[in-house]
């Protein structure tokens, strides 16, 4: 217990050390330079927390009169704000918006009766550096959390009268948690230098395909965006890696490492059967995996505005699905990636293989997931919405191939 | 009328270019209570874990209660065994640890109060397993070894690493499970086993059998 109380005071002060490193930056929304009139408005969501500015910045040459109207709704209350101003072509436009609550907010922003030979114009939010804070810290203090959870589940499921396969992947995940532990404690001081969270999202190609019958979907992609911009302006190369890291010793940890031990082998003469105890090491590794992305993921969506949560509870609750989903294709790929060589390789080469191979293998993956992230214009085309929309399908057909072949090698192997 | 409970025929198990068992012919009827006899390395676990369907024989065949060990898992049910290089969970505490095998074992968990207390272990049982003495651990893997109603006991190698009392309450312990199952145990040091074991013996060497037979007639052959 003394081990496990240092252990997470040890997280803690690694958190503190990366807060020291914050630095807010802003965060561009939209603009550019075009031959004659500029776009109509923007109307659209966005997520700013308390006191940031959104920043407003129109300028014409040549042209006639104008008149603005901004609209800033927030979401959760349906409290709105108004600007309206008119002028003329030399005076640029530039209102502010200071944001009274950190949350959602709709912005509807309408340009009228102006026909110049050109228009500048940005949008951008400018963070205020202070609330901006809690979404650095939040991940880490999530992967304590994190952390707690397995230890509950390791501690109160052995001893219990709960169905068997429950308690089975409860002391699989148990044998684990020295290992779970130093992956974590290795993501919290890596995360110090890098942004956890920026590798794994992909709206638009859900977007595509939801928008259609749930109109609320950009409000919730929004959500989802806003949770994550911040976070996301690497492209999280750490991340990866860590997150590689841990499947890979999760993988090898479960699988190759408790055969050389031998603990697969006592299970068996214990009197639980060779797929019984195969598929609860195959469902604790998933646990495994998904826990580390889910639960950080799902918890900063329902703490990012927790007003939005009681009044518009189907926008979180699909923000959560897809996040879910998203992880779980992550996931599963890993799983797949992993599992296969951690049964049959011994763990040494297996360990040199994943240094060598899954860095490049994982950036591909990523790529394809990201690719509108990465390439707007690639999206743009059908060819890169395909591309992506084949990654989960892809990775269910791998984990189905992977566990079938590892049962049948379990089933077949002198001993476990 | 004799019934078999385990029949091995022309057993030969390879581990790449050592020959573990050459030609091991052998059948234990029910109550007939074996023991295994060799020296380090003659054979006696690979037989062991043969038998258990741990290990799969190079050539051969092997019946347990009339079944193929590798295609029917009898463990933890119809046959208990203790290996002589078990491995126990080290961060689940004793008792934790023998209730999860009662558990799947679906044997009551307060049955195993009492071997526990015959084998004097409950004053140490709520620590982890990992503090425990080489002697404490081997008594947790015994108790597991009778926890159930199992047909057939195999034990490899249970007086290692216990104490001369504990070697006693073992002998004691088993003289009463003789009654239900059939003991088969392997060891290379009798310390009064050959009385529980006396039915047959069977002597291994370098992996092949030399003699077989009553135990006190294997066991005067040896010594003199």
């Amino acid at each position: 217990m003394r081990f496990l109380v240092l252990i997470g005071l040890m997280l803690v002060a690694a958190s503190l050390v990366s807060m020291q490193m914050i630095r807010a930056e802003p965060v561009y929304l939209g603009g550019g330079s075009t031959g004659g009139p500029p776009p109509a408005g923007f109307h659209g969501y966005v997520y700013l927390f308390k006191n940031d500015l959104l920043d407003f910045k129109y300028r014409f040459e040549g042209g006639s009169e104008w008149s603005i109207s901004i609209i800033v709704e927030r979401v959760s209350t349906g409290e709105k704000w108004f600007f309206n101003d008119t002028g003329f072509i030399s005076n640029p436009i530039t209102p502010v918006f200071r944001a009274p609550y950190t949350g959602l907010y709709y912005v509807s922003f309408i340009i009228n009766g102006i026909k110049p030979p050109r228009t500048t114009y940005s949008l951008s939010i400018q963070p205020s550096g202070i609330e901006s804070r809690y979404e650095y810290w939040l991940p880490r203090l999530l992967l304590l959390i994190v952390i707690g959870l397995l230890l509950i589940m390791m501690g109160f499921w052995i001893d219990t009268k709960w169905p068997l396969g429950l308690v089975m992947v409860s002391r699989e995940i148990q044998d684990l948690w020295k290992d779970y532990i130093m992956v974590i404690f290795m993501c919290i001081m890596l995360y110090t230098r890098s942004f956890p969270y920026t590798m794994l999202y992909n709206w638009p190609v859900f977007l595509e395909k939801q928008g259609l019958i749930f109109k609320e979907v950009y409000l919730a992609s929004t959500l989802y965006d806003s949770c994550f911009h911040q976070l996301g302006r690497l492209r999280g190369l750490y991340g990866i890696t860590i997150y590689m890291l841990h499947s890979s010793i999760m993988g090898v940890a479960l699988f190759s490492y408790c055969v050389e031990k031998k603990i697969f082998r006592d299970m068996i003469i214990a009197g639980i059967s060779r797929t019984r105890l195969y598929l609860s090491k195959a469902s604790s590794l998933f646990i495994l995996l998904i826990l580390p992305l889910v639960i950080p993921h799902t918890a900063l969506m329902l703490l990012a505005d927790t007003n939005l949560f009681v009044s518009k509870p189907l926008v979180i609750l699909y923000a959560v699905s897809i996040r879910f989903l998203i992880d779980s294709t992550i996931a599963l790929t890993m799983f797949s990636i992993v599992f296969a060589p951690a049964l049959v390789i011994p763990r040494t080469f297996l360990a040199l293989a994943t240094i060598l191979v899954l860095p490049y293998t994982l950036s591909m993956m990523i790529d394809c997931i990201t690719i509108s992230n990465l390439n707007t214009l690639l999206y743009e085309t059908l060819y890169g919405f395909k591309m992506s929309s084949l990654i989960l399908p892809m990775s269910l057909i791998a984990f189905v191939i992977v566990i079938v072949l590892g049962l049948i090698f379990v089933r077949v192997k002198d001993y476990a | 009328m004799r019934r078999e409970l385990v029949v091995l025929e022309n057993i030969c198990k390879r581990f790449w270019f050592t020959e573990a068992l050459k030609n091991i012919s052998l059948s234990i009827a029910r109550g007939e209570h074996t023991l295994i006899l060799g020296g380090n390395g003659s054979g006696k676990s690979t037989l062991i874990k043969i038998v258990g369907g741990l290990v799969k024989p190079s050539k051969g065949l092997v019946k347990v209660l009339g079944y193929n060990p590798f295609k029917y898992n009898m463990l933890g049910r119809e046959v208990n065994i203790l290996l002589d290089d078990y491995s126990l969970p080290p961060w689940l505490t004793g008792v934790e640890y023998l209730r999860y095998i009662a558990r799947i074992r679906g044997v009551k968990r307060d049955s195993i109060v009492d071997i526990a207390a015959f084998f004097n272990i409950t004053s140490y049982w709520k620590r982890v397993i990992g503090v425990y003495s080489a002697g404490m651990k081997k008594k947790i893997a015994l108790i597991e070894a009778f926890i159930g109603d199992p047909e057939i006991i195999i034990l490899d190698d249970p007086f290692t690493a216990l104490d001369i009392g504990s070697r006693k309450r073992l002998i004691e312990f088993l003289e009463r499970k003789a009654k239900d199952a059939t003991i088969v145990v392997a060891t290379h040091s009798l310390y009064g086993i050959e009385n529980i074991c006396r039915n047959k013996a069977i002597l291994l060497d370098n992996g092949e059998k030399i003699m077989e037979g009553e135990t006190i007639e294997v066991l005067n052959k040896i010594m003199f």
